[in-house]
């Protein structure tokens, strides 16, 4: 049976093909699904860098499902957590040993993590396991060695006024008895690589053990500490108020809030019996500081009268932004502008005279006391001018921020400005922490330092200012260099959060979580430029103290605002 | 009747009839005695009749008029190397003596006027029978029969009616003129005082008029037009009929055959000969070209100095201070902008088909005080009208250095900074300004050199207004300037002249030159009646040295930086402004050396807007000025102006006003400086730095430096 062999051979060989086309089926499956998991086949460092991540997303992914609303629960169930960390320690305890010190993973092994690691997560309907689980968590979370972390983008190529906090955090540690070699841990991280981010994290956490992180010049590293912080339950100060969806229980801002800027705008005004305001606000910019101002107004009584949006570059933008408040703008008031033009028309047909229409116009109509411009001085003195072009006669107080601080505000004066204010969190700059001015000139930030500050000692209350100052411009505490006040922000922010991390030191027996609680209830005394006030506010900023300074031709009247948050 | 009485009348009897005839004799005497007497006294009386009618009639002085005859002088213009450049003169005279006057011009005279001159005693008897026999037959009067003299007398004193009454006084004065002068004096008067045609009087006005030559230069077929003309001088005018004109010679070459005076074959010569007619002066002007405009100022100044209504036939010799090279150097440079001038009338006649664009300029040296050249118009035979000092123009940014100046002695720095927004004076007045200058900033300096609008009349606002137009007075603005915040940008209408003045401020070092047309002038006996005060004399202090020379060197950088780069080769030396009205209807060019100031003006009579883009100054003034200027500086090696003490230079951000080393050169006094660093605006205006450091970063990425 000839055929039966040609046969029997001819279907061996259409199953061999079957067969390898099915394996072949196959592995091109699992390769895609590896790519899909996001790696190369193959490429440990995905694995390692995805470790750490992954590992935190999964604990949060897991408490996430649990929650509404993004809230956080202050106290998830014991068999929510216990199950969540079974799943998770017990996927990832191999990666965690790259990234342990010896000593620490022998400890671990030996707490008996491994064994609760294995366990299935239907153990956890036990509680004594439940307890017993968590207890390591928190050791192993909770661990700390009491140093204080701080990532730094890589070079000043990167961000120039990184050198300048530094600096203000140099300034503040060596002035508030810290010793840099051992309670500071440095780490530069190249601004965009989210690698090196994440292994410097991993680093100062599990294996510096810092209890306390600070960094965040940028958005997404910002991001990124504030879902660290919450993971590892590790106080972190941002430095850029970057605005995120949801503020870890554990970040905290060290600048100073908008909030306090738009309470500050708004007691002035009220103080000086405004009541009602304008907006101006810059187009995409300072939407967070004119909500604040909108939601807070009513409770100091003051009403908002009116708000237009303008493009800072466009001439065409910001005049009929100033169209709008003065209700000059066609549809605005047509019937009066119509009325107006018939009584012109008839007046001067009576004279026998010719009827010019570019001779007539609209006053504008203005009912409000303010003005706020939150912009440079450049855009408020244009503003000012364009005022005068739509021939506003009556006294209006315009208002800016700490952005106006420049004696261009003043140079050459233009009489608009007289009784106008603005809010900064600096009064004098002769009253600046200690050792900050002699920092600048190292670095060759802006050249020659204006102030030759020869403090050596915090400043006592007796310094500061006493309330009602009048500052005359060419008066050296009343601006600085230009080029010097960026970096001199950015100086007090690092001497802020300094303060607070040196602060803490003395809560350092407790555990990290612990060391957030005891921040948020301490307060600060009578420290210098800090003055007296609550650490933090609710809104995770921290404290500091705001002034207005209200011009006049010649010189500024400098006051201390009272205005706070809870 | 007593005895006595009959004796006496016997012995008067017998004396009687023996003197009876005695008395006859006696009484034919006193007949003979009365009737003289009565002659004498109807003589003497006629006599005094005719005297007195005589002088009545004012022969005596129209004789004694005639017997000191002199021809009116011309007033003579020179330029400033003493060559002649006009004569004034309401009629075209050339005095000439009898001596000088050709034989064969008399012989032409004497043959066709009068053959019995040098015989008759003013009238010839036999001529005026031999006419009113004529005009008898033929019923009216034809003829004249008039003798040179006559004619010199109906000419000078008479009218030229013909009438028996006007013949007879003429016969009269004729007699009389015979009486008073030499038959050679006559013909003296005759030949110098005939009016011969085309504004001349006299035989040697007409040889110039028609022929460009002087009398003793004149060949006999010529000589014989000439004197044809003193029958008729507009019949026989050879520039309105030539044939006339040819007819009337031959008519006087054939009375000179006739009468012997000259041969057949010259007689023949002379016919064929041709004539060639040639004028060395316009009627009442011996100059043409544009040089007229210059001589008109001059003759309005002299007219002003010496206290007359006219220069013409005084006498007057004015020495003015027109440089014929300047002037020259002016007229090419004119000609050389014709084909653009043409071009853009031909764009703009759209709008006004009788477009016709005009230029005015005025160049003054600045170390005499004296005008050199001057135009006031493209073509004096176009138009005379004089725009260097009759018109009245706006200036546009031209007069902006008033605010400037005033600016920079009341305390302002070139590094002063403002914030160039759109603004509203009074409530009604919003000028203009290019939109790309909004939202941007500019020192004092910058704004001078780009010509921006807002910041003259911001600083000008704050100056005051009254301040300010007091100081542009005091700078030599003669012209009434409106009160009003437009004058700040040159709104209100000046004089060519008065930019002159104004811009010789700050080419003299801050002291205002009365700018001088005039070196002297002398009256016709040549005695000195003005000379021009010194340059000295003729200043006024209105800056002080060291501000002068801020806004010299903030001037310079117009001609380096700013709207008039055209001339940058220049501007080592030299500075100025441009000046451009709205839609360029007047267009501006002021600059100065250390030697010299020019100001040019391009535009239409009747304002008109034209299609050429903005800054017309720069494009339609300054070349002209540059094509003065260069050859000028040139030639009399001008340097850089001087600097004074007390003042120092520093280099300043063009926008900001901070000192910056690849800013641009800015002066300022001793005592003040620009800011050293650089401002918060700088700060702004790079977007690549924060401002504050408690703000995230607008574009939400990290800075870099």
């Amino acid at each position: 049976m000839r055929s039966h062999s040609y046969l029997k051979v001819r279907v061996k060989a259409c199953d061999i093909f079957l067969l390898m086309s099915l394996l072949c089926a196959f592995l091109f499956a699992g390769i895609a699904a590896d790519i899909a998991k996001g790696g190369v086949v193959g490429s440990r460092n995905i694995e390692r860098s995805g470790s750490i991540k992954r590992l935190a997303q999964q604990q949060l992914a897991q408490q996430h499902q649990q929650q509404l609303a993004m809230r956080l629960p202050k106290k998830p169930s014991l068999r929510f957590v216990c199950e969540n960390t079974v799943s998770t320690l017990s996927q990832n305890l191999a990666i965690l040993s790259e990234y342990l010190t010896a000593e620490d993973y022998k400890k671990l092994m030996k707490s008996g993590v491994q064994k609760l690691a294995y366990a299935q997560p239907g153990k956890c309907a036990s509680r004594r396991f439940s307890k017993k689980l968590l207890s390591i968590k928190r050791r192993f979370h909770n661990k700390h060695l009491g140093k204080i972390g701080i990532i730094l983008p890589d070079s000043s190529t990167d961000d120039p006024y990184s050198a300048s906090f530094k600096q203000g955090l140099m300034a503040a540690c060596k002035h508030l008895d810290c010793d840099p070699s051992k309670d500071l841990v440095f780490k530069h991280v190249p601004v965009g690589n989210s690698v090196a981010l994440e292994r410097v994290l991993a680093q100062l956490i599990l294996k510096e053990k810092v209890a306390i992180l600070i960094g965040g010049f940028d958005e997404k590293t910002t991001e990124y500490l504030n879902f660290i912080a919450e993971v590892f339950r590790t106080p972190t100060f941002l430095i850029r108020p970057y605005p995120l969806t949801k503020v870890s229980t554990y970040s905290f801002y060290v600048s100073p809030s908008q909030e306090l800027v738009a309470r500050s705008l708004l007691a002035a005004w009220q103080k000086r019996g405004i009541k009602s305001v304008a907006l101006l606000q810059p187009h995409d910019q300072m939407q967070e500081l004119v909500s604040f101002v909108k939601e807070h107004a009513k409770a100091y009584g003051i009403h908002i009268a009116t708000q237009a949006m303008y493009h800072g570059s466009s001439l065409d933008s910001m005049q009929d932004a100033v169209r709008h408040i003065f209700e000059l703008k066609a549809g605005q008031r047509q019937q009066e502008w119509e009325a107006l033009l018939r009584i012109e028309r008839q007046k001067a047909e009576g004279l026998g005279e010719e009827f010019v229409l570019k001779d007539h116009y609209l006053e504008p109509k203005i009912d409000f006391g303010a003005v706020l411009i939150p912009d440079n001085i450049k855009i408020a003195r244009h503003f000012a001018k364009l005022f005068r072009y739509y021939r506003l006669k009556q006294p209006l107080t315009l208002t800016g921020t700490h952005l106006w601080r420049a004696k261009e505000l003043a140079e050459p004066w233009d009489d608009m400005f007289q009784r106008a204010f603005f809010v900064d969190f600096i009064g004098s700059y002769l009253d600046l922490p200690s050792g900050l001015f002699h920092t600048l000139n190292p670095l060759g930030v802006g050249g020659e330092s204006p102030i030759k500050s020869t403090h050596v000692a915090l400043p006592t209350a007796s310094h500061m200012t006493a309330e009602g100052r009048f500052f005359p411009y060419s008066s050296p505490g009343m601006f600085i260099d230009p080029s010097l006040a960026a970096p001199v922000d950015f100086q007090l922010q690092g001497w802020r959060a300094m303060l607070e991390a040196v602060r803490l030191k003395q809560y350092f027996p407790f555990g990290k979580a612990g060391l957030a609680e005891r921040l948020r209830e301490a307060s600060l005394g009578s420290e210098g430029f800090f003055k007296k006030g609550p650490s933090l506010y609710d809104s995770h900023h921290t404290f500091w103290p705001s002034y207005v300074f209200e011009l006049s031709r010649g010189g500024a009247h400098l006051e201390r605002s009272s205005s706070s948050l809870p | 009747m007593d005895r006595l009485s009959v004796k006496t009348m016997v012995s008067c009897h017998d004396k009687l009839h023996g003197k009876k005839k005695r008395s006859y004799m006696v009484l034919r005497w006193w007949i003979c005695v009365s009737v003289l007497c009565v002659v004498a006294l109807v003589f003497s009386y006629s006599a005094y009749y005719a005297y007195a009618w005589f002088e009545d009639q004012g022969f005596f002085e129209h004789i004694e008029e005639l017997s000191q005859y002199s021809s009116p002088k011309h007033s003579v213009l020179y330029d400033a190397h003493g060559s002649v450049i006009r004569e004034s003169y309401s009629e075209f005279r050339k005095y000439v003596t009898y001596k000088d006057i050709p034989q064969s011009v008399i012989d032409a005279v004497i043959s066709i006027e009068d053959q019995n001159f040098f015989s008759h005693r003013g009238v010839d008897f036999r001529a005026i029978v031999r006419a009113a026999w004529r005009n008898f037959r033929s019923g009216e009067i034809r003829q004249g029969g008039s003798t040179i003299t006559q004619q010199l007398v109906r000419d000078s004193v008479l009218n030229r009616e013909k009438s028996y009454e006007r013949k007879l006084r003429e016969v009269i004065l004729a007699v009389l003129l015979e009486k008073q002068l030499s038959k050679q004096k006559i013909l003296e008067l005759y030949l110098n005082s005939m009016f011969l045609g085309s504004n001349a009087y006299g035989i040697a006005s007409a040889s110039l008029r028609f022929f460009a030559r002087p009398l003793s230069e004149l060949e006999l077929h010529e000589q014989a037009l000439i004197v044809g003309l003193f029958q008729a001088p507009s019949r026989y005018n050879p520039y309105r009929n030539r044939r006339n004109a040819i007819q009337r010679q031959r008519q006087v070459l054939k009375a000179m055959y006739r009468h012997g005076k000259i041969s057949k074959q010259e007689w023949i010569r002379a016919i064929r000969k041709p004539l060639r007619f040639n004028s060395s002066a316009l009627a009442n002007n011996s100059t043409e070209g544009s040089e007229g405009y210059f001589l008109d100022y001059v003759e309005s100044e002299a007219k002003k100095i010496l206290g007359v209504s006219s220069l013409k036939n005084r006498g007057y010799s004015i020495y003015t201070s027109i440089d014929p090279r300047v002037f020259g150097l002016m007229r090419q440079a004119v000609e050389k902008m014709e084909s653009k001038l043409a071009a853009l009338e031909q764009r703009n006649r759209v709008m006004n088909k009788d477009l016709r664009l005009e230029i005015s300029a005025v160049v003054m040296n600045v170390q005499t005080g004296l005008i050199e050249g001057m135009l006031g118009g493209r073509d004096y035979g176009v138009s005379n009208f004089n725009r260097a000092y009759q018109a009245l123009r706006s200036p546009g940014s031209a007069f902006k250095p008033v605010v400037y100046s005033y600016a920079l002695s009341q305390g302002y720095l070139w590094s002063d900074v403002f914030f160039l927004s759109p603004i509203t004076i009074g409530d009604t007045y919003r000028p203009r300004s290019m939109s790309s200058q909004y939202l941007k900033e500019s020192t004092l300096l910058k704004s001078l050199y780009s010509s921006i609008n807002m910041t003259s009349i911001e600083v000008g606002k704050k100056l005051g207004i009254f301040n300010v137009i007091t100081h542009a007075e005091k700078m030599g603005i003669l012209s009434p300037i409106k009160k009003e915040y437009g004058s700040l940008i040159g709104q209100s209408e000046v004089t060519v002249l008065d930019m002159l003045r104004m811009y010789s401020t700050f080419a003299n070092q801050g002291k205002r030159i009365q700018p001088a047309a005039i070196l002297r002038i002398e009256d016709a006996h040549g005695k000195e009646v003005f000379r021009v005060a010194d340059k000295e004399d003729r200043e006024l202090s209105v800056l002080s040295e060291k501000v002068n020379y801020l806004m010299v060197q903030g001037l310079r950088k117009v001609l380096s930086h700013g709207t008039a780069r055209g001339a940058y080769n220049l501007s080592h030396i030299a500075a100025g402004k441009t000046g451009t009205t709205n839609e360029s209807i007047d267009n501006w060019f002021c600059g100065f050396t250390e030697d010299y100031v020019m100001v040019v003006w391009v535009g239409a009579d009747v304002p008109q807007p034209l299609l050429n883009g903005r800054n017309a100054g720069a494009t339609l003034a300054l070349p002209i000025w540059s094509s003065v200027i260069t050859p000028l500086s040139e030639s009399a090696k001008t340097k850089a102006f001087g600097r004074p003490e007390g003042v120092k230079r520093f280099r300043i951000d063009p926008r900001f006003g901070h000192i910056s080393q690849t800013g641009i050169e800015a002066w300022f006094l001793d005592g003040t400086k620009p800011p050293q660093k650089a401002s918060m605006l700088t700060l702004i205006d790079s977007k690549k730095k924060m401002i504050r450091g408690f703000d995230t970063p607008s574009n939400r990425t990290l800075l870099a430096p």
